[in-house]
């Protein structure tokens, strides 16, 4: 009989194989097992996520504006198609499905945010802002202003702070991000007209430019008064900084066609649901 | 009566608003702003502000992101406001969650609220006013110079508030004297508020009301109803027994009494859609919407669930419970909060915040992050930190920008032309006078026409110091064509005079700015504060800069409210400039507990001790030295 000597008595070479596979084998099953019950779980959450951040969403246009302008009203005119009743804005409206209604609806969705206009709450639409430049999702900003009240000198200062600042930051991307300067309200009668609109603005961020060069320095950001050069292109100090807009060493000749961002003035009224233009040069903005 | 009630959400779209009275729309907006975003109210756990001639009072509901807000007259004493804010959060919460909880819906939410909030406003209105008259009741056994005793405020809860047992009342306190524990209890504690003295009473009415809004829906199911049997007797029914048969055949005793209650439904509900809707027969329904909104009224709170375990992910993350807090996406609570409020509490206490500006800071995260869930892959720790990071930035940043050379030129062209005025103030020895020529180098720098006005004729030396400082910044900007004189009367004389003096000797030669250096005075030294508001007057200064060193530790906060308050009720200050930045380090507190403690912003910081360590605050570089 050609029985096995094996057979006989336990083979140690086999006995110690068995023995190895079964000591480390069940541990690492284990572990196999786990590894990818949570890969699996990753994967998941990666794909099915519903809400994505802000960074992932596609084309954006962002609404801005000081207090009272009507920038919610026009979102939820363009979001929902109708005009709701409004307070001032604590947080930021955000919609990632928003459609333009005259591109076909193949077209991917928007993402519109409305960002509150006071003071104290405009460094979320700045961080909004660089985010979308940073991610090349950026197609427009809408700076909503109440052209009624551009007629009072404090409030058209305001107004032009703000949008001194937008401009700073839309000016540091090649080509600039195209703003549209929404003259709202325009109804009314004391309503200043987007031509003169426009030339108000350059005048008054021209006086802007002139006073943050003069301006004492911000802190930390190095050197004396006089570094109105580099601004505050340093993570930190973004906004507000002591940068040159437009061409260099010209006082009182600002204009508003020597940036690189795109700037148009248009008239418009929330109210009336005139907003047919503003409509267009979104349109316009949405297909490059 | 309310003049206009609204809820909205935090992003500003109304979603219902109910106006019995017009109220200025700038008046609306800016309470909304005060309230919600520069956060003017720190008093407490206080949820009320009064601006002009109007209260308003508010709550939030964070999970739903809306704002449920109430304004009226400041004349007018509404005692049941807060149960009413707190059953319209309620109510609406449980309506309209759902559509609430998506952010990003097809279409605005439409909330028919009008109803209920009638209902509910007209049964909150009764129960007060049966409340009310029992202490007009109690007023009048207070004539009789009887001391009441102090009955448990939760008594009254089983106490139906019908008018018929407060008449007994009046009746029985007019009729003789007697023992006050036999006697229902409700006057009895009326009446002891009410002999407190008819005005205050009337204060302190709205803070019993608040703990007895809970009470609210056990009083609602403790209403009996009577209805009267066959035989003469009378029976307390409970709601769930079917409604009262109103029909005049039924009822045989009280007659009287049923009618008079008929008549009191049909005075509530007078629209007829309240009482039912048709059906597709076209059967008209009778419903019930005070029982609807007591029994949302009386479900237990949904809203405060641990875990939102909803959809499948977070089923699957609740297995993971350690990876829950890698992975994100979880509901937050109270305990989460906690250990990481503390944490971060003693981390800016570490940076020279104090300790009620770092409470503060901890109670808005926890009451804006509460019932919110985390980010994807970001763990509590970054969460709270960004909202740490998000409210210290909301603080620091002014409300309005200030532009001193802008505000500069606009005076100086004016019509008549008038030097602008800035003055220091601030205690002793946080660098008034180094700051101030500071500043007045920059202004030399700019081509400014300056006057210094030594208003601090108390120290010795102060005048002289002045003096060096306006020679040596003569001497540096001669070249650019600065000017710069010194105005002073020497030692002794009374601050606002020579102020007043000053002033107008640089509008006769044509001065652009004048600042105005005072004396350093102890915060908490009456005498000399109160000469500041006299000093305000006569000077009447553009701006009124205090001056506070970033060494100083809590004493920050009232320094700041103490400064804030000495000019008088028509002034404030104007900006901070923080001295002495460059001895700390990072260690920067004072800043936030000055413009926490008064809603001033930070404009200059001082940074040296030569006449161009002078910057401007930059919020983002404050932010990350405090949170580094």
């Amino acid at each position: 009989m050609s029985s096995p000597p094996e057979t006989d008595k336990p083979d140690p070479l086999t006995t110690h194989e068995a023995m190895s596979t079964s000591g480390y084998g069940f541990p690492v099953y284990i572990l196999g097992v786990g590894l990818i019950i949570i890969t699996a779980y990753f994967v998941y959450e990666l794909l099915f996520r519903k809400t994505k951040g802000l960074a992932a969403g596609g084309p954006t246009f962002i609404i801005a504006g000081p207090s009272g302008s009507g920038k919610t009203s026009l979102f939820t005119l363009l979001r929902y198609g109708e005009k709701s009743t409004t307070l001032p804005s604590v947080e930021q409206n955000i919609t990632t499905k928003f459609r333009l209604p005259n591109l076909p609806d193949t077209a991917k969705p928007f993402v519109l945010i409305d960002a509150p206009g006071h003071q104290k709450l405009r460094h979320g639409m700045f961080s909004a802002l660089q985010i979308a430049q940073a991610a090349r999702t950026i197609h427009g900003v809408l700076y909503l202003v109440d052209a009624s009240a551009m007629s009072r000198p404090a409030q058209l200062r305001e107004a032009a702070e703000y949008l001194y600042d937008i401009l700073r930051i839309t000016e540091r991307v090649r080509g600039g991000t195209d703003v549209l300067v929404g003259a709202n309200k325009s109804e009314l009668f004391t309503a200043v007209p987007a031509k003169r609109l426009r030339t108000l603005f350059e005048t008054e961020l021209d006086k802007i430019r002139e006073s943050r060069a003069k301006s004492v320095g911000k802190v930390g950001a190095g050197g004396d008064k006089d570094d109105s050069d580099d601004g505050d292109e340093d993570d930190g100090a973004v906004v507000g900084g002591s940068g040159w807009l437009g061409r260099r060493g010209e006082k009182g000749s600002f204009k508003l066609e020597d940036l690189e961002t795109d700037v148009m003035v248009i008239d418009g009224s929330v109210d009336n649901g005139k907003i047919d233009p503003w409509i267009a040069w979104m349109e316009e903005r949405a297909v490059n | 009566m309310i003049d206009y009630f609204t809820v909205f959400t935090t992003g500003g779209i109304v979603l219902w608003q109910k106006c019995n009275q017009p109220v200025a729309a700038a008046i609306v907006d800016s309470l909304v702003s005060d309230i919600f975003i520069e956060e003017r109210t720190r008093s407490g756990k206080q949820s009320s502000l009064t601006k002009d001639r109007y209260t308003v009072k508010w709550t939030t509901a964070n999970d739903f992101g809306i704002i449920i807000v109430a304004v009226y007259q400041s004349l007018l004493q509404i005692s049941f406001i807060d149960e009413l804010l707190a059953s319209v959060k309620k109510l609406f919460t449980t309506l309209y969650g759902d559509e609430l909880t998506n952010k990003d819906p097809e279409k605005l939410p439409v909330c028919k609220f009008d109803d209920y909030f009638a209902v509910r406003y007209a049964e909150l209105e009764k129960l007060s006013a049966g409340r009310k008259v029992g202490e007009v009741s109690g007023a009048l056994d207070e004539g009789f110079g009887e001391k009441f005793a102090s009955d448990d405020e939760s008594e009254d809860a089983s106490e139906p508030p019908s008018r018929v047992t407060s008449l007994d009342s009046i009746d029985d306190a007019v009729k003789a004297e007697k023992a006050p524990l036999k006697k229902p209890n409700l006057s009895k504690r009326g009446g002891r508020r009410g002999g407190r003295g008819g005005p205050k009473a009337r204060v302190g009415r709205e803070s019993p009301f608040g703990s007895s809004g809970d009470e609210v829906p056990a009083k609602k199911s403790g209403k009996k109803l009577r209805k009267w049997d066959i035989d003469g007797s009378a029976r307390d029914v409970s709601d769930d027994e079917g409604p009262l048969d109103f029909s005049v055949s039924n009822t045989n005793g009280n007659a009287a009494a049923n009618r008079e209650h008929s008549d009191n439904l049909l005075l509530e509900d007078e629209n007829v859609e309240n009482w039912g809707s048709k059906t597709k027969s076209g059967e008209f329904i009778l419903k019930d919407l005070s029982s609807e909104i007591n029994s949302i009224l009386a479900a237990p709170d949904t809203s405060m669930m641990a875990d939102g375990t909803r959809g499948t992910s977070a089923a699957l993350a609740s297995g993971f419970g350690f990876f829950r807090n890698i992975i994100g996406n979880k509901v937050l609570n109270e305990q989460d909060l906690d250990k990481a409020l503390a944490g971060m509490k003693d981390h800016l206490m570490k940076k020279n915040v104090a300790p009620e500006v770092a409470q503060h800071l901890c109670d808005v995260v926890n009451k804006s992050l509460v019932g919110t869930k985390t980010g994807n892959w970001t763990s509590i720790e970054k969460t709270v930190r960004a909202a740490m990071e998000a409210a210290l930035r909301k603080i620091l940043t002014p409300s309005t920008s200030v532009d001193l050379l802008h505000e500069i030129q606009r005076v100086k062209s004016a019509n008549p032309p008038r030097p602008y005025v800035i003055s220091v103030v601030g205690v002793n020895g946080v660098g008034k006078s180094t700051n101030l020529s500071k500043i007045a180098f920059w202004l030399l720098q700019n081509n400014m026409k300056l006057l210094i006005a030594a208003c601090d004729t108390f120290r010795s030396g102060a005048v002289e110091q002045l003096r060096v400082h306006a020679r040596n910044l003569k001497k540096l900007t001669e070249r650019e064509g600065g000017e710069i004189e010194l105005f002073e009367k020497g030692y002794g004389k009374d601050a606002a005079n020579i102020a007043r003096d000053a002033i107008t000797y640089g509008r006769e030669h044509g001065f652009d700015v004048v600042l105005i250096d005072t004396a350093g005075r102890r915060h908490n030294d009456t005498r000399l504060m109160s000469s500041l508001e006299k000093f305000a007057k006569y000077a009447n200064p553009d701006k009124i800069v205090m001056v506070g060193e970033a060494l100083v530790g809590t004493d920050s906060v009232q320094q700041a409210r103490n400064f804030n308050a000495a000019f008088g009720p028509s002034r404030n200050l104007d900006f901070f400039l923080i001295s002495k930045c460059d001895t700390v380090g990072d260690m920067i507190g004072s800043m936030v507990n000055m413009t926490y403690s008064t809603g001033i912003p930070v404009l200059f910081v001082g940074t040296g001790q030569m006449y161009t360590d002078l910057r401007t605050l930059s919020v983002p570089w404050a932010v990350n030295m405090l949170m580094a």
